[in-house]
């Protein structure tokens, strides 16, 4: 007999019985899946953690506090902090005008604030170059004013903003759109303002949706590595941030110390996926409808 | 508050969603704007609130200038059609949304506030559900909410957009006749949209049936219903049998053949004749010239209702309740007696008003119309 | 007065919801100063190359290998995300198993995790001394400083991709669709290959567009197990940046315009598999 091959996995969820593969394939195909997840997730993770750890405790915690690894985590933070907040009104701005109203040119808009996603890493950085670089184009009247953008924080920043630039926007426009505008306008019927309709009926019903992208966009601000490793000019303690400070290590094949800061990184990445994970869960109705699952 | 709207014009692109549309609303009325999907009646009421811009005409409320303010200093509540409701506020605060927003010099205190909230939430009989947030409401109790909320500005108008629209039917009839009480007993001038000609006529004062961005007739519910000026009202408010003919001599000759329909008056020429349901009778047995076959009979509750063949035109009868006791059967030979219907001439007479009306009494046969 | 300033330009639709002004001020100043510029400066100093200069680099030929090892070794990964991300995606809407959640949750890894850590700890795994480079080196199959390792690599950054697009429309897959198969007497194969599949053919290809797009510029995880040997293992990102590193401005612009000109082929790909997902799902 086949009963069994229909057997639900659990007594509560009771499987439609057209719908379901014999137990086999099953089996069979969460294995696959399972397979490939560990072989590509979760050892890379493993692996991060136990190579730091490799060198015992106390070398790992020596490899985080020595003065350029401190530098470099001080830096990537204060890049965060500008290029995240950027970022974040710019989101919101570029959702007001996308979701909100009708005008020419708007899928245009659209597309194009999408653009920095379809854009390799390098080019995000080599076009900062051309602009602002020794030979670029304002080069010699930004030295000229003693300005220094490549090879410095501000090159790092703005390569940074660049490559994180559609996240909030693109978890945002979704939202507002799917949301409709019919509460704000109740809110101006009843006599509300501009601004007291933004703050107490859009923002509170966007918050998470913002949070949502902010993470998204605040992981990618501390772990770029592509765009930045171009305009940095990887210069020890001054122009390293962390991603970068992880090559150099590695490069010195100073493997401890390489996978002491990595796992800072990939503790910062499993903090993401965890409240990630949380809002979806916990907020599903307030997120963008593409992001729910 | 009276609301008079002149020549209000509105396109979206290439689209006319309203064409010069004029019409007076009095002081403490209550009107519905009557329509298919389409006919700009919601287009019409967005424009009277300010959610819409109108392109050309002129919205007075009380003789003073509308369209010149801000949909904030209207003074309008709009019941939106999914209510717009607040859902990160409680409903508490979603009533008290439009006294809280206020400037800081015109907002009342806060007990102020909190009292007249709980009024209005008594009065839409919800006062029980102020901490609740709108999820945890039904579909009925939102509905009221969004009145209360409306209400709260003490507005001039109240508008409201489809409000019985996503309400299952039960629900919907009762808070019909509530909404009619509520209307009566605080008078304020208000108009709702909807495409359900039975709450139209059951609740309003006045129908305004709007069709293709205009206005196709205003009158009281029982003069739409009896004296329809259109054959798209007739069509609206109701079901209706067409059925094509010739005016000749003050008789609708059938197209199908058969014994004339006698007692017209009007243009001579092709028209149709409209005919509900239940102004048509069958009587057993049947007879040159009126000869009819059922071919399908069917109960609807009470209702008996029978299709029947009848000279090549296909009738939709609905049967007195006096007819039941003789059941009738598919296959039966019936005598149809229409008794009345309204005529329709299918060309307009030169330089005559648009479309001519020529309503039509009596029977098929003559003396058998009873109820005509 | 207020009421006024409502009748805008038509150029748009007015609206009653103020600050559309500002706000699509801020965000084409912003998006023009951030992006357009930049984008614009590219493509201005490529021009200026001249076609004949542009040629003389595009067909050089490291440059013309680095882009088949790129496409190449993209092409494999997404080839390969398709196939384990519909595999995924399945298992997760589908099944029931301890753990599905937390599993779900870790797909999003390569959107979270840098690069650069990726990369380190992918070539640690696969060098000839690593975990799994110790068990595939008696096979003689050697993954790290080969274009094996790249395709490692990009299998790992572009694993989301299909199956966040496959997911949901997987999830809205009407039940009653694959029932009406059922009933009508197709078998589960059949179901699959019938019903299934091509409804989700949409998503799966812009899955796999996505992946590819992203293999195609990526830049940090593949460096440290490419093993950049030019002509064999070396990307296009990594020759840009190699001409940069070298003061040839004028070769990395051209090598660089290339690829974007590549990208934007393949955002426009994507922009029409999506519509038409859009047109068959609604989403």
């Amino acid at each position: 007999m086949a009963i069994d091959a229909f057997a639900p996995d659990t007594a509560a969820a009771a499987p439609r019985v057209a719908l379901s593969e014999p137990r086999v394939v099953r089996l069979v195909l969460i294995a696959v899946a399972l397979g490939f997840l560990v072989l590509f997730l979760v050892v890379p993770l493993v692996v991060v953690f136990s190579e730091a750890l490799a060198g015992g405790v106390a070398t790992y915690l020596a490899s985080l506090t020595e003065p350029d690894a401190l530098a470099a985590i001080r830096l990537t933070l204060l890049t965060a902090a500008i290029a995240v907040p950027l970022n974040l009104v710019f989101g919101v701005a570029a959702a007001w005008c996308i979701a909100r109203f009708e005008f020419v040119g708007k899928s245009v808009l659209t597309t194009l604030i999408d653009l920095p996603f379809s854009v390799s890493p390098v080019i995000s950085g080599l076009v900062y170059v051309l602009l602002f670089g020794l030979h670029g184009w304002l080069g010699p009247w930004l030295q000229a004013h003693d300005v220094k953008i490549i090879f410095a924080v501000p090159g790092i920043v703005l390569a940074t903003i660049f490559v994180t630039f559609p996240f909030v926007a693109r978890e945002l426009i979704p939202l507002m759109q799917e949301q409709g505008s019919e509460e704000e306008e109740a809110a101006i019927v009843l006599g509300a303002s501009g601004w007291q309709t933004f703050r107490r009926v859009t923002l509170p019903k966007i918050k998470w949706g913002l949070l949502y992208g902010v993470l998204l966009c605040n992981a990618r601000a501390m772990g770029e590595f592509g765009a930045v490793s171009v305009v940095s000019g990887h210069i020890r303690g001054e122009t390293n941030t962390m991603p970068l400070h992880v090559e150099i290590l590695y490069n010195e094949y100073n493997m401890v110390a390489a996978f002491a800061v990595a796992s800072l990184l990939a503790l910062l990445a499993l903090v993401t996926l965890v409240a990630k994970a949380l809002l979806e869960w916990r907020y599903a109705d307030e997120l963008a409808a593409t992001r729910r699952h | 508050m009276r609301i008079d709207i002149h020549a209000i014009t509105k396109r979206f692109g290439t689209y006319t969603a309203l064409d010069g549309v004029d019409l007076q609303i009095g002081e403490g009325e209550l009107v519905a704007l009557l329509g298919p999907s389409g006919s700009g009646k919601t287009t019409l009421l967005r424009i009277i609130a300010g959610l819409e811009t109108a392109d050309a005409g002129r919205i007075l409320f009380a003789g003073e200038d509308a369209l010149r303010r801000h949909p904030r200093d209207r003074q309008v509540g709009f019941v939106f059609q999914h209510y717009a409701l607040f859902r990160h506020m409680t409903v508490f605060d979603n009533v008290a949304f439009g006294l809280q927003v206020r400037p800081r010099s015109q907002r009342p205190p806060k007990a102020d506030i909190a009292r007249r909230v709980h009024e209005l939430l008594r009065l839409v009989q919800l006062d029980w559900t102020a901490d609740r947030y709108p999820s945890q409401l039904s579909g009925g109790q939102r509905q009221r909410i969004a009145l209360a909320r409306a209400l709260a500005i003490e507005p001039r108008v109240l508008l409201l957009d489809e409000p019985f629209g996503a309400l299952d039917a039960r629900v919907r009839k009762d808070l019909r006749r509530w909404l009619r009480d509520l209307h009566d007993s605080m008078g304020i001038t208000s108009v709702f949209v909807t495409h359900d000609q039975e709450e139209a006529l059951e609740l309003a004062d006045r129908v305004v049936v709007m069709n293709h961005g205009r206005i196709e007739q205003v009158g009281t519910p029982g003069a739409v219903y009896r004296e329809p000026a259109s054959a798209f009202v007739y069509d609206f408010l109701g079901d209706a049998n067409r059925i094509e003919c010739l005016i000749d001599g003050g008789q609708a000759r059938l197209a199908g053949g058969g014994t004339p329909l006698g007692g017209v008056t009007g243009h001579a020429g092709p028209a149709t004749v409209y005919v509900r349901p239940h102004d048509i009778d069958l009587l057993p047995g049947g007879g040159e010239g009126t000869a009819g076959t059922v071919r399908r009979v069917y109960e609807v509750g009470p209702l008996v209702r029978a299709e029947v063949d009848w000279n090549g035109t296909t009738l939709e009868v609905a049967l007195p309740p006096e007819r039941q006791e003789t059941p009738l059967r598919a296959g039966d030979a019936v005598r149809v007696v229409v008794h009345r219907g309204l005529v329709f001439p299918k060309e307009r007479p030169a330089g005559a008003e648009p479309l001519h009306l020529v309503p039509f009494r009596g029977g098929a046969v003559a003396g058998v119309g009873r109820r005509a | 007065m207020a009421g006024l300033l409502l009748r805008a330009g038509s150029w748009r639709k007015p609206s009653v919801l103020p600050g559309f002004g500002l706000a699509l001020g801020f965000t084409v100043t912003y998006l023009s100063l951030i992006v357009l510029i930049p984008l614009a400066a590219l493509v201005a100093g490529a021009a200026g190359l001249g076609w004949e200069g542009f040629l003389a680099v595009a067909t050089g030929p490291r440059v013309v290998a680095a882009f088949k090892v790129s496409f190449g070794t993209a092409f494999v990964a997404a080839c390969l995300n398709a196939v384990f991300g519909l595999v995924v995606a399945w298992v997760l809407v589908r099944y029931d198993f301890p753990g599905r959640r937390v599993v779900d949750a870790l797909v999003d890894l390569p959107f979270a995790l840098p690069t650069a850590v990726a990369g380190i700890a992918l070539t640690a795994l696969y060098a000839p001394n690593g975990w799994i480079g110790a068990l595939l080196e008696p096979m003689g199959i050697t993954v790290a400083f080969t274009p094996l390792g790249i395709i490692v690599a990009l299998t790992f950054v572009g694993l989301p991709f299909v199956v966040r697009t496959v997911e949901p429309v997987l999830q809205d897959l009407e039940a009653e669709q694959e029932e009406a198969a059922a009933v009508l007497g197709a078998g589960r194969t059949r179901t699959f290959l019938r019903v299934i599949l091509p409804a989700i053919l949409p998503a799966l290809l812009t899955g796999f567009a996505l992946a590819f797009a992203r293999a195609v510029g990526e830049y940090g995880s593949v460096i440290f197990i490419a093993g950049n040997l030019p002509m064999v293992s070396e990307i296009v990102p990594l020759l840009i940046v190699i001409r940069l590193e070298q003061y040839d401005y004028a070769g990395a612009t051209a090598i660089a315009a290339l690829m974007l000109a590549a990208s934007f082929a393949l955002l426009l790909v994507i922009n029409l598999l999506q519509s038409w997902m859009r047109s068959r799902h609604g989403h």
